[in-house]
């Protein structure tokens, strides 16, 4: 069976490459007042503000806190031309192009504030690993940020692809394959979301199982405990002793935390593991003058 | 309307065809070479325009300058839009085998007029590098993608050559 297609006039394609030239010539007219005006650097803060929200709300390492020199990903340029496709496309109504406009500067600006989340967390994961030599990404994390990195850098240029093609007047008037039904489309993306979740959930375990993710809570541990911060520090502690880190000091130190609250028969245990890792003649002697301080029961 | 299904045709494919191109063999066995064949292309033009360049892997070398050609300059972004758009429509197999291996050859060859502009602007304009580099190629080049998608699939279209059901 062949399709129904509403043949395009021979003139549709020059029409249409003159349109998208048009919108490139908008958009670069735009360029001056867009980078003049602070509207370019106002946008990049906006996106650097929401993706810090992001980091901060889902980190699994409380290390970062604010990045207002963050430079990511130069792509404002989908802003303008999107502006400029839906000005110059005038053979569909305003309604339908503001419609069409908001959506792809929503998608867009998602789109890059997902991107600068992505560069956050490889910089400051290579930064990590230069000044204190742990591991916050692991290889594979390193690896799948980046993929994340380079697909959404695709799917912007994706947006301004698509956005060309709704303003068009080409249709694709096809009805020899429908669209699939909205309750398809909803089994699918709650097969995915399923999925998703599931696969992310297994890799967290899997994660928290690997020496280097533990070695990490625990240097994170040390930052902390260093700044004064117990809290944290106990925290991170926690997690690496859970992961069973090798590391003494982490013992050690949630040793001291817990004599600080009065909770000494804890604090022997954990001296007692840092003296079975801690295996040489200055980590002894640390525990036991530790050991000497606690009160006895 | 088959709108809404060729769209998410093709949000699948770019989605797909973007891990395909990220993952790290791809990178090194795909990727990397066809990124130094745009070197050494843009290289070889920019010698018959009378530029002293040289290509060494994905960098092209010119006078005391050079530029490294990067995900984003080499092409493949705006290959893979092109090519999921063509596979995304129901067009014959043999029809999109002809869109996509036409559409390489275009987009290879647009990205080489881009690469050599570059070079130029960055040797005797350096100061508009990031404009043209930025806020004019990466949008040309999704333009030419496009244009070239639709020239094609209204080649396809007049001819009636839409897969049936």
């Amino acid at each position: 069976m062949r399709a129904a297609v509403a043949s395009p006039a021979p003139s549709v394609v020059p029409r249409e490459i003159a349109r998208v030239a048009a919108a490139l010539a908008i958009s670069l007219l735009l360029l001056p007042l867009w980078r003049g005006s602070g509207a370019s650097e106002a946008y990049r803060r906006g996106v650097v503000f929401a993706a810090e929200r992001v980091v901060l709300a889902t980190q699994h390492f409380p290390l970062l806190a604010s990045f207002p020199d963050l430079r990511p990903p130069e792509s404002d340029f989908v802003v303008l031309l999107a502006a400029a496709l839906t000005a110059v496309s005038i053979g569909i109504g305003r309604r339908r192009r503001t419609a069409l406009l908001l959506v792809a500067l929503v998608v867009t600006a998602s789109l890059q504030v997902l991107a600068a989340v992505a560069t956050i967390h490889l910089e400051s994961a290579r930064e990590m690993e230069r000044s204190h030599g742990f591991l916050v990404l692991l290889p594979a994390e390193f690896l799948a940020v980046g993929q994340a990195k380079m697909m959404l850098y695709y799917a912007q240029l994706a947006v301004v692809f698509a956005l060309v093609l709704a303003t068009s007047a080409w249709r694709f008037a096809l009805t020899a394959r429908g669209a699939p039904s909205s309750r398809r489309v909803l089994t699918a993306a709650a097969a995915l979301l399923l999925l998703s979740t599931a696969s992310w959930i297994a890799w967290g375990r899997l994660r928290e199982a690997d020496a280097r993710h533990v070695a990490a809570h625990a240097q994170i541990g040390h930052l902390f405990w260093v700044k004064r911060d117990d809290a944290v520090a106990e925290e991170q502690y926690r997690i690496a002793i859970a992961g069973r880190t090798t590391d003494p000091e982490a013992y050690f130190n949630l040793a001291g935390i817990e004599a600080k609250r009065g909770r000494f028969d804890d604090a022997g245990r954990l001296l007692r593991r840092c003296a079975e890792l801690g295996a040489d003649p200055v980590w002894a002697a640390r525990v036991n003058r530790a050991f000497a301080l606690l009160p006895r029961s | 309307m088959s709108g809404r299904r060729f769209l998410l045709l093709f949000v699948v494919y770019v989605a797909a065809g973007g891990f395909v191109l990220s993952l790290p063999w791809v990178e090194q066995s795909l990727v990397a070479p066809w990124t130094r064949l745009n070197a050494r292309g843009t290289a070889a033009i920019a010698r018959v325009l009378g530029i002293d360049a040289e290509a060494h892997g994905a960098d092209v070398f010119y006078g005391w300058g050079s530029l490294r050609i990067v995900v984003g300059c080499n092409g493949v972004e705006a290959l893979l839009i092109l090519t999921s758009a063509v596979l995304a429509f129901p067009a014959p197999w043999r029809q999109r085998a002809l869109g996509v291996t036409a559409g390489t050859v275009a987009i290879l060859g647009v990205n080489l007029v881009r690469l050599v502009n570059l070079v130029v602007v960055a040797k005797v304009a350096p100061t508009w590098l990031p404009v043209f580099h930025v806020y004019v190629w990466q949008v040309l080049i999704v333009l030419v993608a496009v244009s070239l998608f639709l020239t094609w699939g209204t080649y396809v279209a007049r001819r009636g050559r839409i897969a049936g059901a």
